[in-house]
């Protein structure tokens, strides 16, 4: 895949990524994965783990994800091309915003975008489970982990910190 | 400038999971560099528009610390730790020894388990059939292959067009 094409793919996603990063990665994955055969699933996989066990931003999966697609370049213009669009779309809106709150279609598009973003989480958590939850160990681990999180609601990092001790483990 | 870039840092640090904004709280409306309400309503902003709402966050308080060039400075560390931690974690994985795979396979389930979790908090949310029917539409179309743009165009014309007629209507 081309610097280019890295460039267009991660342009267009980061402009409709309501929700945040983790709202595009069913539509990542039909792009890179599926369409263009630019990663392979598993390291799509890898990509979305490496982005969870790290600190900051959970939406540095586009470094990896730039970076099997077209080596060091393409991990830095995955993240330039995610990122700058809506940052500059922010420092607009932000500097109009006691005005645009005020009108109602806006108001109605705020209300709009939850459940939208409720709507891509759902499709990246599916596009993301179907390949990962393949066998019945990984299947009662990532049960037990939705349910400890949903229940307890520890630091998320605890629950990835567990599932990656099993996992060393060879338990999952 | 270099004390606030440092405190930018080291949220940077020390932000896991979600609610990641509660980092920047701590480090710049609790310690009185920035008004309480100007930090939410910037929060309410990114989280409204797209992009990741933490680094969206993370640009308009350097906005309001410093303006542009400190915003951008604020970004660049913020993502610092994780980068220089994910590519140090991109040669390791290059080394191709197994128990690598076996710790990112964990990491992964953990971590899709935490999505699940929060998908379920956030679906809970949801006000009314309606909002409810705009979720199921979007994730039903991006997860038969409708490309996203298309799907969120289509799904957030009808919420837009309902939301508005019912605001319209309302005694």
């Amino acid at each position: 895949m081309s610097v280019l094409d890295v460039a267009l793919v991660f342009l267009r996603l980061g402009a409709v990524s309501f929700g945040g990063g983790t709202s595009v990665l069913a539509e990542l994955q039909h792009e890179l994965v599926d369409l263009r055969g630019a990663l392979t699933q598993q390291q799509f996989l890898t990509a979305y783990a490496l982005g969870q066990a790290t600190p900051g931003p959970g939406v540095l999966f586009l470094v990896p994800m730039g970076f099997y697609a077209a080596g060091a370049p393409g991990a830095v213009v995955a993240v330039v091309a995610f990122l700058v669009p809506p940052l500059l779309l922010q420092i607009v809106v932000a500097r109009q915003w006691e005005r645009l709150s005020r009108s109602p279609w806006i108001r109605a598009l705020d209300r709009t975008l939850v459940p939208i973003s409720v709507g891509l989480i759902g499709a990246s958590l599916h596009a993301l489970g179907v390949p990962l939850l393949a066998d019945a160990r990984t299947l009662i681990a990532f049960v037990a982990a939705a349910l400890i999180s949903a229940i307890f609601r520890p630091t998320p990092g605890l629950i990835v910190l567990a599932a990656a001790v099993l996992g060393v483990a060879g338990v999952l | 400038m270099a004390p606030i870039l440092w405190r930018f840092f080291w949220v940077g640090l020390t932000a896991f999971g979600a609610a990641r904004w509660t980092n920047l709280e701590a480090a710049f409306v609790r310690t009185g560099l920035l008004r309480e309400e100007d930090f939410f309503r910037d929060l309410a902003i990114s989280q409204t528009l797209p992009g990741p709402a933490f680094v969206n966050l993370t640009a308009l308080c350097g906005m309001r610390l410093g303006g542009l060039g400190l915003a951008a400075a604020a970004i660049a560390v913020v993502l610092l730790p994780g980068v220089v931690t994910i590519v140090a974690a991109l040669a390791w994985l290059s080394t191709g020894d197994p128990w690598v795979a076996r710790l990112f396979h964990g990491v992964l389930v953990g971590a899709v388990g935490v999505l699940a979790a929060s998908l379920w908090r956030s679906a809970r949310r949801l006000n009314g059939w309606f909002a409810a029917s705009l979720a199921a539409a979007t994730l039903l179309l991006v997860a038969i292959g409708v490309p996203m743009v298309a799907a969120v165009l289509g799904v957030g014309a009808i919420g837009v067009i309902r939301y508005r007629w019912t605001a319209q209507t309302l005694p």
